[in-house]
């Protein structure tokens, strides 16, 4: 194929390369990078430039060894914007060296093991991502940054009520090690499940509770817990990055409307129904890994699903698994592996939409096409046929 | 409706129209790009010039379908213009058979095919009508003055409009496509510049050939020129033309394609595997409309405008060439031939088009431009990303991205399910690539794959079939033999057994040796 060449004559602009448009995906990260470093902890931009630094060179090497050009590793931008999004995804404080191993999983596993860029099913960055948080749970879910919050410690003074040990025994390692003064730092989320598991625990030891103890937690104070909360700006960073890549129709609207749209719907349901009080839509859409997954990371291209109706699937199914992943299991927050396990049905996905596709153009008189007046009307033409091929 | 009160009020009607009329109709126009409009060469004193006819000229002895067809003539024998080389070819001009032989015609491949090479008698295309004019429209004299389609496929015009009479599906719209959105090429624009008149009145011959209820003429808004001589020549003939409906259409690539430009002016969506006529529309490059009205009066086809263009065109140029000029000849005569080493000659538009290998094939009836360009800069292209630019500007629906998986891989099955035969390699997906992936030569690949084993399909059932026949034809035979032997041993164990009878006389004739002989 590759003598195959292609020109368009400089008669059109010429199209963006992947190289382009990787860098103005890197671009619209600059705004919540900077919030993230502002407000949360500046730390992180020495993980950006490390993780990128060197996944460029181990995507070099890969490259290499696979008997490739290596220019790529620098010239398409892929890699580097992988190895950001990767270093955005874990907390700052995690050592490097489990962040350069993170890396090296990323590009090797993620990326080379399936046949490099355009060919690796899965998602590079969540998949280093997913590999850190299980084989790293400690220092992955130690979210210990230099900024304190106020509305962190608001409810802090408020969960003084339950004791401690009951947090021990629901929250899972999220907050095992940690002892009480540790979560001066956790994220909303983290203390939104913290908060959650103490109120379903106090409630099923305590049947017949006083009103006071109802109010140890409400939908309003879980609103608070995020609005009031400085990854606000960060998650905000991230929206005016995504609006901008949709502007500049880097990423097409489907993945993050249908991913936003599907976790709005969840949480307003849940808020109708659920026992344990919840987040409001907005404060839930602004939460967690929320808005940069749904603009940054469910649109990576090669992992996702084709077709504007297997986008819409694909980021519907992100939002319910991100949703089922945040309220029933044991991690606060699911986005990485939801992206993974859709990333998992992606060639589903594909399939079946490409059927309705085809289905819809497909004509219902197909049945009349194929009548006896039109196979007799067309023999003539194959009689003819076969009598020049007999003549030949 | 006159193009008088046609132009930007037409144009918002039909863009309220697309806007607001649903009832199962499409609303909105699907994929496609938006070009420069960069067209070099249109004639400037309404005169196309004609070139020299070359000493010697080739035709392609191809149908439709780039299947050989059999000559009707031999080597040695004189011709004239006109006359019938093939089922479906004829003569573009008079001389003598030189020789019947494989050469290389336009393809993508630069395939060798059958071509009856002919020696030219005269210096200048044939002007005068070898047949004579007729009163009534008839497809049959289309058919014998070799119309085929000078839009892009080539497609046999008579064929095209007896597929509906004969079925008895009534016309219901003729369109007349004179839309020609790709960069360079200004064909069907000249044709317009030049003889707006003929093409009008050949409108009108052609609304009586279909009998259809209506006739589109269809054209981009940024035509100014050929709008103009149109308005002109339709004022001319406001009594024969007010039948005439001219669509102004915004110029977008690739609506001059027909299933495009159907539903762009229709809004019918053709499904799959369905021809217009079935659904009451016929389609018509406007140079072909003439040609078939031309025909009537005993013209010929013979010739064809061809733009010569192109980023290192010298001279960029309108010029009507004969069928079987080779493209060199073409380029000497209009100046264009000097450093062509140095250059790229591609045939069809810079999208649509391929490169020609091989200076010496002949122009045909398809041929609509040639054009001149740098040498390509060889890029080999990045691994695809999935980022569906590429289904975003597909005119006709399809997943290039996922087509391409499946079609470099020769799962011919599979990219037929993804809609291979569906694509028109229009080459709007190449334009947005990001990795510069070669999209449509990949499908016109496969598509020739396709086409090959469809034909080995088919001549393996022929041959089955043949041998099916045959053996029935053996078995009958052999039946017939056995009842007829059947017969004469029934007839022999019936009484009169002729043995017996023999061996009476015999003895009978021992008995009286005096009766030997019987009077």
């Amino acid at each position: 194929m590759n003598q195959l060449a292609l020109d368009t004559h400089g008669l059109t602009q010429s199209p963006r390369t992947i190289g382009a448009i990787m860098g103005l995906v890197m671009l619209a990260l600059v705004p919540g990078t900077i919030a993230y470093a502002w407000a949360i902890d500046s730390r992180v931009l020495v993980n950006i430039i490390l993780a990128v630094v060197v996944a460029v060179c181990i995507e070099a090497i890969l490259l290499a060894l696979r008997g490739r050009s290596a220019k790529p590793a620098w010239t398409d931008g892929s890699i580097a914007l992988a190895a950001w999004l990767l270093a955005l995804c874990v907390p700052p404080s995690l050592p490097l060296w489990q962040l350069l191993i993170g890396v090296f999983i990323m590009s090797a596993i993620g990326k080379h093991l399936f046949g490099g860029l355009g060919h690796n099913p899965f998602n590079p960055a969540m998949v280093a991502y997913a590999v850190l948080i299980v084989s790293f749970p400690v220092t992955m879910t130690d979210w210990n940054y230099a900024t304190s919050t106020q509305a962190s410690q608001s409810t802090n003074t408020l969960s003084n009520s339950t004791s401690p040990d009951t947090s021990h025994a629901h929250t899972g390692y999220v907050s095992n090690r940690m002892q009480w003064d540790g979560l001066t730092g956790a994220t909303p989320l983290d203390r939104l499940r913290y908060l959650q598991s103490t109120y379903r625990s106090s409630s099923q030891a305590i049947p017949s509770q006083t009103p006071a103890e109802q109010s140890v937690l409400s939908s309003t104070q879980a609103a608070r817990l995020i609005m009031q909360s400085p990854w606000l700006w960060v998650n905000l960073g991230w929206f005016i990055g995504g609006m901008y890549l949709l502007f500049l129709k880097v990423i097409s609207w489907h993945i993050p409307v249908a991913v936003l749209s599907t976790i709005a719907i969840l949480y307003l349901l849940t808020g109708l129904f659920s026992t344990v009080p919840t987040l409001p839509v907005l404060p839930a859409l602004l939460s967690g890994a929320l808005m940069i997954g749904a603009f940054f990371i469910a649109t990576d291209p090669v992992s996702a699903a084709a077709g504007k109706s297997g986008k819409l699937i694909y980021g519907s199914g992100i939002g319910i698994l991100t949703f089922v992943i945040r309220e029933y299991s044991v991690y606060p927050e699911g986005f990485a592996f939801a992206v993974l396990l859709m990333n998992i049905c992606v060639p589903l996905i594909d399939h079946l939409t490409v059927s309705v596709h085809r289905q819809r153009r497909l004509p219902q008189e197909t049945t009349a096409t194929l009548s006896p007046e039109v196979i007799r009307r067309s023999e003539p033409e194959s009689k003819t046929d076969s009598q020049v091929s007999r003549r030949s | 409706m006159a193009l008088a009160q046609a132009s930007h009020i037409q144009t918002f009607m039909n863009w309220l129209r697309e806007l607001l009329t649903g009832d199962g109709r499409t609303l909105k126009i699907r994929g496609g790009l938006t070009l420069p409009r960069n067209k070099p060469g249109l004639p400037v004193d309404n005169n196309i010039v004609s070139l020299n006819v070359p000493e010697h000229i080739v035709i392609p002895l191809l149908d439709y379908h780039h299947k050989p067809v059999t000559p009707c003539v031999r080597t040695g024998q004189s011709v004239s213009t006109g006359d019938k080389l093939a089922p479906g070819i004829i003569a573009s001009t008079g001389g003598t058979v030189l020789t019947i032989e494989d050469r290389p015609v336009i393809h993508p491949s630069s395939l060798l095919a059958p071509c009856v090479v002919i020696a030219t008698r005269s210096e200048q295309i044939n002007q005068q009508p070898v047949h004579c004019a007729l009163d009534v429209p008839s497809i049959a004299r289309i058919a014998l003055c070799g119309v085929r389609g000078l839009g892009g496929a080539g497609f046999a015009t008579a064929t095209k409009l007896e597929r509906s009479a004969p079925l008895g599906q009534p016309i219901d719209t003729l369109i007349i496509n004179a839309v020609e959105c790709e960069p360079g090429i200004s064909c069907d624009e000249s044709l317009l510049i030049c003889e707006a008149t003929s093409v009008v009145r050949a409108m009108i011959v052609m609304m009586e050939l279909t009998a259809c209820k209506r006739c589109v003429l269809a054209i981009e808004n940024d035509k100014l020129l050929a709008l103009a001589a149109l308005k002109q020549a339709m004022q001319q003939l406001s009594t024969l033309s007010k039948n005439i409906d001219v669509q102004l259409l915004a110029p977008i690539y690739p609506s001059g394609a027909e299933r495009p430009l159907i539903e762009r002016v229709t809004h019918i969506r053709l499904q799959e595997g369905r021809r217009p006529v079935d659904q009451g529309v016929v389609c018509i490059n406007v140079a072909t409309a003439l040609a078939a009205s031309q025909a009537q009066e005993g013209y010929p086809l013979v010739s064809r405008i061809i733009t010569v263009a192109g980023e290192q065109a010298v001279n960029a140029v309108n010029v009507r060439v004969l069928f079987g000029t080779p493209v060199r000849n073409v380029l000497e005569q209009t100046g264009n031939l000097q450093n062509i080493k140095l250059s790229r000659v591609r045939v069809g538009g810079p999208l649509s088009g391929f490169d020609l290998n091989n200076l010496d094939t002949p122009v045909t009836a398809t041929t609509n431009c040639i054009s001149i360009e740098a040498p390509l800069v060889t890029n080999s292209p990045d691994p695809c990303i999935r980022c569906d630019a590429c289904s975003e500007v597909c005119p006709v629906d399809l997943l290039p991205q996922q087509l391409y998986w499946y079609a470099q891989q020769d799962d011919l099955d599979k990219s037929t399910h993804y809609g291979l035969n569906q694509c028109i390699e229009c080459g709007c997906c190449d334009v947005v690539c990001p990795s510069r992936i070669p999209l449509t030569q990949t499908f016109r690949y496969a598509r020739s794959a396709l086409q090959e084993q469809t034909q080995a399909k088919q001549r393996a059932t022929d041959a089955e079939q043949r041998y099916q026949l045959r053996e029935q034809r053996l078995s009958a035979k052999a039946a017939a033999s056995e009842a007829q032997r059947k017969m004469a041993k029934t007839t022999l164990t019936q009484g009169n057994d002729p043995i017996a009878a023999a061996l009476a006389r015999a003895k009978q004739r021992r008995n009286n040796p005096d009766s030997d002989n019987p009077a």
